[in-house]
């Protein structure tokens, strides 16, 4: 990174600035933390999933942005959870689907005028 | 990596994060209201006027700084403050000779639970690299000009301590109250990257 960039996202960080930076990585941390209160895994545990996701992504480039960030944060909860063999790798993926048909079906809703639409994600 | 091309509008990271909590909704793993009530606290509760509300009461009252400065947990959880995340607290006090600054250079560890949530620039790998690096230099640009006379400690939250920096008390502020005090602190100041404290408001 250019001196400058560094220097330009310190100054934008504000004192009072510090929510999430999307919705997604809200949800990430925030099921992170509960799953681990309830002893699901370590924070520990979580850490060092982290650590190696991290080193992983920093071999191909840079971590710039929150998105890179946690986008590792993702990928590592992932593999904790799947390590316990929660779900199927085929159910994810059905989820995924539905997660898309749903946010479509609220899409069309709106288009039609429909007033009681969810929100998609808890602020 | 099962990115949806097909729906751009909505980031695959996203995507995966709603199927995920759905996926620990349904085998009851947790419940939406589990992840509201974590998110709710590190939006509404937890910041660096946390942090600074500790400092401040160190500046004004030494038998709490000397608490402080042994145990940074215990002393915190004197003024109620505290959380699972951290397991020990490390506080390191700046000196007309020494400037300390933290850093995790594996990955973003942080004392969550007094500043709230880390920035962005705090996980970027050109902080997380440079900082032990070039420290002098990175602080430099970040507008902390040191004299080689001061010496810097960078203090790497790779283990399970967490490091928060006690920043010098201004010279000439004895007119100013504990809460003027923690006005003046910032986050930058207690993460290291910035030194002096405005004698103004």
């Amino acid at each position: 990174m250019q001196p400058e960039t560094l220097s330009a996202a310190l100054n934008q960080s504000g004192f009072e600035n510090l929510t999430f930076s999307t919705p997604w990585s809200a949800r990430l941390f925030g099921m992170t933390l509960a799953a681990s209160e309830k002893r699901f895994f370590t924070l520990q545990q979580f850490q060092s999933a982290l650590i190696g996701r991290i080193s992983e992504k920093e071999q191909d480039g840079c971590i710039t942005t929150d998105d890179d960030y946690y986008t590792c944060w993702l990928e590592a909860l992932q593999g904790l959870l799947e390590e316990k063999n929660l779900w199927q790798a085929h159910q994810l993926h059905e989820r995924e689907v539905e997660v898309v048909e749903a946010g479509e079906h609220r899409k069309e809703q709106q288009r039609h005028g429909h007033q009681a639409v969810q929100p998609e994600v808890v602020k | 990596m099962g990115h949806n091309h097909a729906h751009p509008e909505k980031a695959w990271q996203a995507i995966r994060t709603e199927a995920i909590e759905s996926l620990l909704n349904e085998i009851n793993v947790l419940t939406s209201e589990d992840v509201d009530k974590v998110v709710r606290h590190y939006e509404e509760n937890v910041g660096p006027k946390t942090g600074a509300r500790v400092i401040a009461r160190a500046w004004v009252d030494p038998e709490f700084k000397t608490r402080l400065l042994a145990d940074g947990l215990v002393a915190c959880e004197e003024l109620g403050i505290g959380g699972p995340e951290t397991e020990l607290l490390h506080v390191v006090e700046n000196t007309p000779r020494v400037h300390n600054v933290v850093v995790c250079t594996l990955c973003s560890c942080y004392p969550w639970p007094i500043l709230g949530l880390p920035p962005a620039w705090y996980k970027s790998s050109a902080y997380r690299s440079r900082l032990v690096r070039e420290p002098r230099k990175v602080l430099s640009e970040l507008g902390v000009d040191l004299p080689d006379e001061v010496e810097i400690r960078v203090w790497d939250s790779v283990s399970e301590i967490r490091y928060l920096v006690m920043p010098e008390k201004p010279d000439h502020s004895e007119n100013l109250s504990e809460a003027e005090f923690a006005e003046r602190i910032t986050r930058d100041h207690m993460i290291g990257v910035a030194r002096h404290i405005p004698q103004a408001g």
